[in-house]
């Protein structure tokens, strides 16, 4: 009868062994909860904010503050309560105590389980409490919050029994505390060191590597270690997105567990002071360790030589004495003695050839991780980062009148869609660069080939893989296409146009006069007037014409815009938060409503054509590394400058799927009633006119004068004092 | 009654204990005698359900004791070197205890923490080797275990509390059913107290009888033979297990019986015989050198 209460009772002179530990987690939930809260609501209250907002921030801290300072002790909680309940294994002299007790080890486990979830949860639910009043009292209380405070012991809960589990079973298969200490330092460390060694190979050895965490890395650096698996289980419920990641993590809880109770229960108390308790564990241990140790070296070694040669040699070199280091290093811990470091000899030559035949799979592709493609029925969605090639900020209209705001960035990746179409351009881009690659282009030769754009295949199940791939200006446009046609590329691409246009600031818009202007700067009703007249172009144009040769350059600025209300954003009184907004938008000669609105604009030309060309000043390069320049050469003559009228575009006007040429090292158009605007080009599949090739071959054989690159700035200034007749002289 | 059978176990490359079979019986007192690293402690071990054998079983009243509540609640270990947890003192010691063996009895423990003078209250850890000692024997004969394994529990004791401590053992045996076992090298304190004794050395056990049993089968005898030819012809007839000569007298120790060892003996027509006593120390050595363990092949 007495041993079936053995437990409980149990239970009590555990609680009263290590009575320091709950007034530690006491002290602890106590500094995280109540403490905090009351120095949080003191700012708040400081800071006047109004009671709707002080309910969202103090909702907000229920579910992101609390969550991270509860964490922090919950980790604590987790580390005390294992080792003090189990570190008795690692001395003879307390097993021997505990096990000839008799009670089954089994109720051992769980009665000390229990203790240390008594020791846990006590000092929380008391503290949390606590903090509940304290809110009440302060005028945030409501049965959502209890919720929320019920929720968040579970989410530490499960954070608790993560951790605590983790290292009990580091506990139970180790056998004194040196073995103990490194296991514990491997289990919650060794994912993200191997996370890092994969990366490290794979960015040196395989060309369209892009820096994205995913797949296997990305679970080796956040879910393998059970600490950060907890930070992530905090993060995913923090942000709302729990559903999906609940489950896994509960699952290894419950496989750490009976990992646990099993190494527990099964533990030869005779091999206490050993370093491993199940032999079969130094095994595991060791090519874990020894493996990913030589690749390390082997890599680290690789990255000091010159040459291609002697880099294999010294990669080799480096690798082997990483594995015979680490495999000895192991051995000492293990066996205790030096004379017995390579008993196992068989094992580290094993060790030492899987280790280069890694390396060596690495280098040589094994995988074919550059060839990979996907078929198009796994793929779900297919995004890329080169959103920055036509920067726009992300907006997006909240019921409420307010807005999302997303701000362009280069590593955010958009969706572009999953069409057939689109998935053969993104090929094209991929064979491209597997060709290059095949013609062993290296790898900084590689991306000056062309733009490196990385695209994200998100399979249909639910992993994501990431490549970079060379893409040209032509693929670029397919790919733009198949993305627009599709419908929601186009939808996010111009969503800066969803804004409201009380909130539009200004308009500035280059054209083919190369001149930038602002638009209607003091004619409000103007400007929305043109927003909404470019918002139906748009709404009408289709792929091909978003994609063709642009006639103007618009910059659309906005301002004062109401932020969506969140808690990181909020202004103390109850004011809104503002922000601005800003986006380019190319104009198409399609676009008839805006550009019939801006042809009413007397001032502006939107093409060269409407304006009176006077002369174009020419500087050749005479040199490949244009530092050495011609003289400037002037051209006034009628054809000429119609010539010169016809083919000549700003580079601004020219998007990232054309190409433009630009023979010289500058042309200077010098307009009637403008100033001198610089930096032309030849528009897309137009022709170097004769008259500029003669000029061109003329100064690199020296007929003409020339100048340092660094005079470019006075070429002006040069231009000024040579006459009309000299230059035609020089000419002729 | 303790039953080992063919138990085994291997620490490494060390045979820790070598395929011993030995019982306790009820209400005899157990020594457990052998040299150093003979099995002793790893035996007493295996009996407390510490640890499990490689091979063979321990049963204790016809169940294994491994891993087994029922049979470890009939058993109370007391350890070489015994561990109190932190801040303990004597009555959180027998609470625990009592918390976890079913016939513990707190008046018993508080009766004998009186007569063995020893503070209730203080902590444990600040007790001497002999009181921790002292305490531990207290601890277990309140806890009412069948069995007690005792692992050189009388080093350190001083020879009043041995004496107490084995009145106490004696009275406990006539007052219920208990058996205790006591693991030591001092052969002089089990002869005083032992009924049975099991010899064990280098793992394996060279012999396991009652104590008296074993007296009446060795015996030790001084004579005076006339010449050598009948010293060769004895040795040859009797089952010597150690011949040593001073000067003309001849010491034998031979198993047998008192009247057979001297028939043959008489037969030779000795100038001078007698018999001596012989204490369990001489047994040991004289057993032990027969099993190759003797002071030469330690030394030289």
């Amino acid at each position: 009868m007495k041993l079936k209460i053995y437990s409980g009772k149990q239970i009590k002179m555990n609680i009263k062994e290590q009575v320091w530990i709950p007034v530690i987690l006491l002290i602890g939930f106590f500094l995280a909860f109540p403490v905090a809260e009351l120095l949080m609501m003191g700012n708040w209250f400081g800071m006047n904010y109004t009671y709707d907002q002080l309910q969202i921030l103090y909702e907000n801290l229920w579910k992101d503050g609390f969550l991270r300072t509860g964490f922090a002790i919950t980790v604590i909680a987790a580390l005390l309560n294992s080792v003090s309940e189990f570190w008795y294994l690692y001395s003879s002299k307390k097993v021997d105590f505990y096990h000839s007790i008799p009670v089954k080890r089994s109720r051992m486990f769980f009665s000390r389980m229990f203790t240390g979830i008594i020791f846990f949860a006590g000092p929380y639910l008391l503290m949390e409490f606590l903090t509940v009043c304290i809110g009440a009292m302060r005028g945030c209380f409501s049965l959502h919050l209890m919720k929320l405070a019920f929720y968040m012991f579970l989410i530490h809960l499960i954070c608790y029994l993560l951790i605590y589990f983790a290292i009990v079973l580091v506990i139970c298969i180790t056998g004194n505390f040196l073995m103990g200490g490194l296991c514990f330092v491997g289990v919650f460390l060794y994912g993200t060191v191997l996370s890092s060694l994969i990366t490290g190979y794979e960015e040196t050895y395989f060309r369209t590597y892009a820096r994205m965490l995913y797949g296997v890395c990305k679970v080796l650096k956040r879910d393998v270690s059970p600490l950060f698996l907890g930070n992530e289980l905090v993060d995913k419920y923090s942000q709302g997105e729990l559903k999906g990641f609940l489950f896994p993590v509960l699952c290894v809880v419950l496989v750490l567990t009976a990992a646990s109770f099993f190494a527990y229960i099964k533990r030869p108390s005779e091999r206490t002071g050993e370093a491993l308790i199940y032999p079969f564990t130094q095994v595991v241990i060791r090519i874990l360790v020894v493996i990913p140790t030589g690749l390390g070296t082997g890599l680290f070694f690789s990255l000091f030589p010159e040459n291609t040669s002697s880099r294999d040699a010294w990669e080799i070199f480096g690798l082997l004495v990483g594995v015979i280091l680490s495999y000895s290093l192991l051995e000492i811990v293990y066996q205790m003695d030096f004379r017995k470091i390579y008993v196992h000899w068989v094992q580290l030559i094993l060790c030492g050839v899987l280790a280069i035949l890694m390396a060596a799979g690495f280098k040589t592709d094994v995988i074919r991780y550059d060839r990979y493609f996907p078929k198009s029925g796994q793929v779900e969605m297919i995004s890329w980062n080169g959103v920055n090639m036509e920067s726009s900020d992300y907006a997006e209209e909240k019921a409420d009148g307010r807005y999302v705001i997303g701000t362009n960035n280069v590593e955010a990746m958009i969706d572009l869609g999953n069409s057939e179409d689109l998935l053969q351009a993104v090929k094209k881009a991929a064979d491209r660069t597997y060709k290059n690659i095949k013609n062993n282009v290296g790898k900084e030769d590689l991306e000056e080939s062309g733009r490196m754009v990385t695209f994200g295949f998100t399979m249909k199940s639910g992993t994501t893989i990431y490549r970079n791939y060379i893409v040209d200006s032509q693929i670029l446009k397919d790919i733009l296409q198949a993305a627009y046609r599709e419908g929601d590329y186009k939808k996010d691409r111009y969503s800066i146009l969803n804004i409201d246009s009380k909130y539009l600031f200004s308009i500035t818009g280059i054209f083919g006069d190369g001149v930038y202007t602002t638009l209607w700067e003091r004619d409000k009703e103007k400007r929305t007037e043109f927003l909404e007249a470019l918002r139906q172009d748009i709404l009408e144009a289709d792929a091909e014409i978003l994609t063709g040769q642009p006639c103007g350059k618009l910059y659309l600025s906005f301002g004062q815009i109401p932020q969506e209300r969140t808690p990181d954003n909020m202004v103390p009184d109850g004011r809104e938060f503002l922000s601005g907004a800003g986006g380019m938008v190319y104009m198409f000669p399609q676009f008839s409503r805006s550009l019939a609105l801006l042809e009413e604009e007397e001032d502006l030309s939107i093409s060269l054509q409407d304006v009176d060309v006077e002369s174009a000043d020419v500087v050749f390069d005479l040199s490949e590394d244009a530092t050495v320049l011609s003289d400037p050469v002037q051209y006034t003559g009628k054809e000429e400058l119609t010539e010169l009228k016809n083919i000549l575009i700003p580079p601004e006007l020219v998007p990232e799927w054309e190409t433009f040429n630009s023979p010289w090292a500058d042309l200077t158009l010098n307009i009637r009633g403008k100033e001198a605007v610089e930096g032309w080009a030849i528009r897309p599949g137009e022709k170097t006119p004769e008259f500029i090739l003669l000029d061109q071959e003329r100064a690199q054989e020296g007929i003409l004068g020339e100048n340092e690159s660094e005079d470019s700035t006075d070429l002006t200034t040069n231009l000024e004092d040579t006459t009309d007749t000299e230059v035609m002289d020089i000419y002729e | 009654m303790i039953e080992v059978n063919q138990c085994s176990k291997k620490f490494g490359m060390l045979q820790a204990v070598n395929k011993v079979s030995l019982q306790i019986g009820n209400r005899e007192v157990f020594g457990l005698v052998g040299s150093n690293g003979a099995g002793k402690s790893t035996l007493l071990r295996m009996m407390a359900g510490i640890i499990r054998g490689d091979e063979g079983n321990i049963l204790v009243d016809g169940t294994d004791v491994y891993e087994n509540e029922k049979a470890k609640s009939s058993i109370f270990y007391i350890a070489d070197d015994s561990y109190f947890p932190a801040n303990f003192t004597p009555r959180e010691m027998a609470v625990y205890y009592k918390n976890v063996y079913p016939s513990f009895r707190m008046q018993k423990y508080e009766k004998l923490m009186k007569q063995f003078h020893l503070d209730e209250r203080g902590k444990i850890n600040r007790f001497s080797k002999g009181m921790k000692k002292q305490l531990l024997v207290i601890l277990g004969i309140a806890a009412g275990t069948k069995y007690m394994l005792c692992d050189e529990t009388f080093d350190g004791l001083d020879p009043v509390m041995r004496q107490a401590v084995k009145s106490l053992f004696a009275a406990e045996i006539m007052n219920r059913d208990f058996s205790p076992v006591i693991a030591s090298h001092n052969l002089r304190e089990l002869e005083d107290i032992c009924d049975h004794v099991g010899l064990l050395h280098q793992g394996g056990i060279l012999l396991s009888q009652d104590l008296e049993e074993l007296k009446f089968h060795i015996h030790k005898v001084q004579c005076v033979l006339s010449d050598s030819q009948k010293e060769k012809e004895l040795a040859k007839e009797l089952d010597v297990l150690s011949i040593q000569h001073q000067g003309s007298l001849l010491l034998i120790t031979a198993r047998g019986t008192r009247t057979e060892i001297m028939e043959r003996i008489q037969a030779k027509k000795p100038l001078f015989c007698e018999i001596l006593p012989l204490t369990l120390e001489e047994i040991f050595i004289s057993e032990t050198e027969v099993a190759g363990y003797e002071i030469k092949n330690i030394f030289w």
